[in-house]
């Protein structure tokens, strides 16, 4: 009886902290303009979203360039504002980035709330956390143009077997995903995010290969790839490379969060 | 596909409007606005499926409304004289007074009865055998006018039945204990208990409307300040009354130790009891239907929104009876019920007051499109006097008012102490009330808006929360601007307007007659109507045409200021609503003739308008004036006149290019000395002196004035035989083109730069 506001309003429980919070109810609801939401207001707060970007490549987010002391003069007077980060110049100088245009954009910023929700979607299991974002990466993909194809990263068979799914997957509910990407045999068993950059990149190179089936369909055609988080662009910048030698025309790629640095260097340490 | 219930309320409301007024804007407003959020939120396939629904919803209530529209098809003739049938209303005295209730017919149709009061009530429930004649309920008669026909057949009636006698006694059905009669007793004994504490005393109505949710024995003043000041909803049972009724007993039942749970089942068993002596209206209903949902879901521990239990509450209620869709009062409860739902954004804060003004103010917004469209007019200090009524009569009078109707059924002689404490402090409100509504300044009176401008109107409120709610001021500015604006319009057209209009309403046996001059340049008032009583003066405010047609005319018309209130003569018939009108409106000068003397019943009626510190004029031949090119010349009487009728002001106007002669009620003897003393007289239009009598509208005064259109204001079946068929006679000898407000209801005439368009309602 306490609570008569409660049940004329009704609540909704929050998908992270499970705490009541009032409903969507509202004018802008009742015409049909609402986007769901699944956090309360508290826990909505500690997500970082991306406004602001300082790199038309890879969407790296402007409030915080992250970037090895030394180099930061070069990054400053070559990527220009809004232009190109230091990273994606660093790309740019290997094939095939040199002719390929690559784009990615993020939600939010990888910061430790983030780090921590990711965690407990992808390790533990809490696959429900993923409608938090799946309508938000179709907003943020249209804002990168129109794909005819959009896929995802997929897992290697024993982690996926350990995980039950597969994350990307889980995010992109709301587009109609083709799996195109699969794993080359003599690939390591260890988990990408227990490496360092040069590591990572190192062994990515050339990790993933087209399906037989779906060789031909990628020629000339866009690609949209999905995935949980950016960390050195890595594996999506290695599964784009894929999409390109078989001439895909344009792929871009979509996640959750944006790793800016800070986070990696304190988790670290 | 559940998540947007309200839209399949919508969709519903939409397909009963398409069965019941067809193709209508309001259907398709409806339609579109149930429909829109569904388009809107479209965000899958799965989705789609609610598109689907909603068609659905809408084919199956148009079928509905079809198929309740074939049920209350008459079967009758007219010419039937006996009907078996079962009272379904509680009898109420009419102003004429008449007993009138509603029966249902063996067949199941419908019939509006009336019975005479020598011959005593029929009970509710009772079923009786009514011996009268039938009678077609008669269309409106006057612009704005009350629309009886339509709203019997909103309610499914399509004859009325004056009752001649009845008798219920043999036809009482083997006595049956049922719960449903033994509350009304109790709730009718009830009535008459506190009514019989002080039958003079407001506060006993008061009292028996907010307990037992019957209004009759408020006086028509007290509905229409309330009405007037926007707090009439608190006279209403709704959601404070339930409200307030749950809290209590809630209280109680927890001070002698049962648990929520069991308390919740008591209020969930007391709740039906509940609408049955609260009267059963609209919105009782809504409200104790939504609390009991609320209480089930609690103690059940579902899950279901406000928002939901609204909407199948009001898809419940229109399944059970789908004419309720023009029932005001469920058109108001449920708009204003859904509104405070859906902006519970806006409502978060802590202060009790700031609430209470934010909630006032989203009630009063959302309703205010309706309320215009009702009543043409709002008071500016709708809101102030909300937040000062509100708590006082919820939080103070209600309280006593139920703690009284207790004290009455269990302590009898202690009933006085919280009367008293009522009937005080009630008084005091009332005297600051009425002395609020007599101001009239506060009053805006914006006219009826045309369907278009309700439902931009609407548009816009909605518009204006969504903005409210996403906290941009700039936007919320911009919103409050059109909507000001949109206000302004509506309250502006008239100036706009670039034609005259002159109507001669249906008053019954008198004149009236509305001179309206292009862009608002005068509002001029001939004659006020009035009814003829012989015998003892009734209550003279409550049925006359002046609060019936003349009031609703022109407050329709957005007129809230009368520039020439001209009395003809100090005939009752002419005169007697002029307490009524300068009550209603600002009247910038009253005209009255130069005369010798003035007669008895004149007198008050002047005093009214001396009261009221309007300056009065006496009119004489030669008087004349000027507005934007309209003349008006005075050009009777000469103020030696002896006889009343003789004394009548007679204008001569050219009013765009075409002119009218008023005569009053001028007879043979001052026609002839106009004859005599105007040589060329020519007029467009006549209206025919002393509604046609024989007396006047002589050959020689016709042939002077030459008319083209003659108009006769006369009341139906009138005992004097007006028109006289010696006048009709002459007129159509003359070829001239009569309209009579007796076989045409009102008739109005738009000019504009010599051109002339005649409209009649009949």
């Amino acid at each position: 009886m306490s609570s008569w506001r409660d049940l004329v309003v009704g609540t909704e429980n929050c998908l992270w902290c499970d705490g009541l919070y009032d409903g969507m109810l509202s004018w802008t609801w009742a015409v049909g303009l609402w986007k769901e939401e699944k956090l309360c207001p508290q826990c909505y707060e500690k997500l970082e979203p991306i406004t602001e970007i300082a790199c038309e490549e890879c969407g790296r987010p402007a409030s915080s360039i992250w970037m090895p002391r030394t180099e930061k003069e070069v990054a400053g007077k070559e990527a220009g504002p809004g232009k190109k980060c230091f990273d994606c110049i660093r790309w740019a100088k290997g094939k095939p980035w040199d002719e390929c245009s690559f784009q990615h954009r993020a939600l939010y910023v990888y910061n430790p709330f983030m780090q921590e929700l990711l965690s407990r979607f992808k390790y533990r299991g809490d696959v429900e956390l993923a409608t938090i974002f799946q309508w938000q990466l179709k907003k943020l993909a249209r804002k990168l143009g129109t794909f005819e194809i959009v896929t995802t990263i997929p897992l290697k068979d024993k982690r996926h077997w350990e995980r039950g799914f597969n994350q990307g997957d889980a995010l992109s509910k709301q587009f109609s995903t083709t799996p195109l990407l699969q794993f080359k045999q003599s690939h390591s068993e260890r988990k990408q995010s227990k490496r360092s950059r040069e590591e990572r990149i190192r062994d990515l190179k050339g990790v993933f290969q087209l399906k037989e089936e779906v060789i031909p369909l990628i020629k000339g055609k866009e690609v949209l790839i999905i995935d949980d988080i950016y960390t050195t662009g890595a594996t999506l910048r290695s599964a784009a490379e894929t999409l390109y030698c078989h001439g895909a025309k344009r792929v871009c790629t979509v996640t959750v969060a944006r790793s800016t640095g800070e986070l990696k260097v304190s988790t670290d340490k | 596909m559940l998540k947007r219930i309200y839209c399949y309320s919508l969709l519903s409301i939409s397909g009963l409007l398409f069965a019941f007024i067809g193709t209508s804007i309001w259907s398709w407003s409806f339609t579109v606005l149930g429909f829109l959020p569904l388009i809107i939120s479209i965000k899958n396939r799965k989705d789609c499926l609610s598109l689907l629904f909603g068609f659905f919803i809408l084919g199956v209530f148009y079928l509905y409304g079809q198929w309740s529209i074939d049920q209350s098809k008459s079967s009758y003739y007219g010419d039937e004289l006996g009907f078996i049938g079962k009272v379904i209303t509680e009898p109420m005295i009419t102003t004429t007074g008449n007993w009138s209730y509603e029966i249902k017919e063996k067949s199941g149709e419908k019939l509006q009865a009336f019975s005479r009061t020598d011959l005593g009530p029929p009970l509710f429930g009772e079923t009786c055998y009514f011996e009268g004649e039938l009678q077609t309920p008669s269309p409106t008669r006057n612009p704005y006018g009350f629309e009886y026909d339509i709203y019997l057949k909103q309610k499914g009636i399509h004859w009325i039945l004056n009752t001649k006698n009845l008798q219920c006694s043999t036809y009482l059905e083997p006595k049956k204990w049922s719960i449903d009669t033994t509350l009304r007793k109790l709730r009718i004994a009830g009535i008459d208990g506190v009514m019989d504490i002080d039958t003079n005393n407001e506060a006993s109505s008061i009292i028996v409307a907010l307990v037992f949710g019957e209004r009759q024995f408020l006086t028509d003043e007290r509905i229409t300040s309330y009405r007037q000041l926007g707090v009439l909803h608190l006279l209403a049972v709704s959601g404070l009354h339930v409200g307030l009724v749950i809290f209590a007993i809630n209280y109680i039942l927890s001070r002698f130790g049962l648990t929520n749970r069991m308390t919740s089942i008591i209020l969930i068993l007391f709740l039906p009891l509940y609408i049955v002596i609260a009267g059963g209206a609209p919105s009782v209903i809504r409200a104790s239907l939504m609390s009991m949902t609320f209480l089930i879901v609690s103690t059940v521990r579902w899950k279901l929104k406000g928002i939901d239990v609204i909407s199948l509450i009001c898809i419940a209620l229109l399944l059970y009876d789908p004419f309720l869709i023009f029932h005001l009062g469920f058109q108001l409860s449920f708009l204003t019920s859904f509104a405070l739902i859906v902006s519970s954004k806006l409502f978060l804060v802590k202060n009790p007051f700031r609430l209470l003004m934010k909630v006032t103010f989203v009630a009063q917004l959302i309703s205010l499109p309706l309320t215009l469209y009702h009543f043409y007019e709002i008071s500016l200090l709708t809101l102030p006097v909300n937040l000062v009524l509100i708590p006082f009569i919820s939080l103070w009078i209600l309280p006593l008012s139920f703690l009284t109707v207790i004290l009455h059924y269990t302590i009898p002689p202690l009933t006085v102490l919280p009367y008293h404490f009522i009937s005080f402090s009630l008084k005091v409100v009332h005297y600051m009330m009425d002395s609020i509504v007599s101001w009239n300044w506060d009053m805006v009176v914006f006219g009826k808006p045309s369907n278009w401008m309700t439902i931009i109107l609407f548009i816009t409120i909605i518009l204006y929360f969504i903005v409210l709610e996403s906290n941009k001021r700039i936007n919320s500015m911009l919103i409050g601007a059109l909507l000001t604006f949109l206000l302004f319009f509506q309250l502006l057209t008239p100036y706009f307007r670039t034609y005259a209009t002159i109507t001669v309403l249906d008053v019954g046996q008198g004149d009236a007659i509305v001179v309206e001059l292009p862009r608002r340049k005068g509002v001029y008032l001939i004659d006020t109507g009035g009814v003829i009583r012989w015998g003892e003066v009734e209550d003279a405010n409550s049925s006359g045409p002046g609060k019936r047609v003349i009031e609703p005319f022109l407050k329709g018309n957005g007129v809230s200021k009368i520039d020439k209130l001209i009395l003809t003569h100090g005939h009752q018939d002419h005169i007697g609503e002029v307490c009524v009108i300068v009550e209603a409106f600002k009247v910038e000068t009253a005209y009255y003739p130069l005369s010798n003397d003035i007669p008895e019943e004149a007198r008050s009626k002047l005093e009214c308008i001396l009261e009221k510190g309007i300056p009065l004029v006496r009119m004489k031949e030669g008087d004349n004036w000027m507005v934007g090119g309209q003349r008006f010349v005075v050009i009777h009487p000469q103020g030696h006149e002896m006889e009343e009728n003789e004394r009548s002001i007679v204008i001569y106007a050219r009013i765009e290019g075409i002119t009218f002669l008023f005569t009053g009620d001028i007879e043979v003897e001052s026609e002839k000395r106009i004859v005599r003393d105007y040589a060329t007289l020519d007029v467009n239009i006549l209206k025919v002196s002393h509604h046609g009598s024989r007396s006047s509208s002589s050959e020689s005064f016709l042939n002077l004035t030459n008319p083209n259109v003659a108009v006769i204001s006369a009341g139906r079946n009138n005992i004097f035989g007006h028109p006289h068929s010696e006048v009709i006679e002459r007129l159509h000898s003359k070829g001239i083109i009569i309209y009579r407000t007796d076989q045409n209801g009102a008739v109005q005439m738009k000019i504009k730069e010599k051109k002339l368009k005649i409209n009649t309602l009949q």
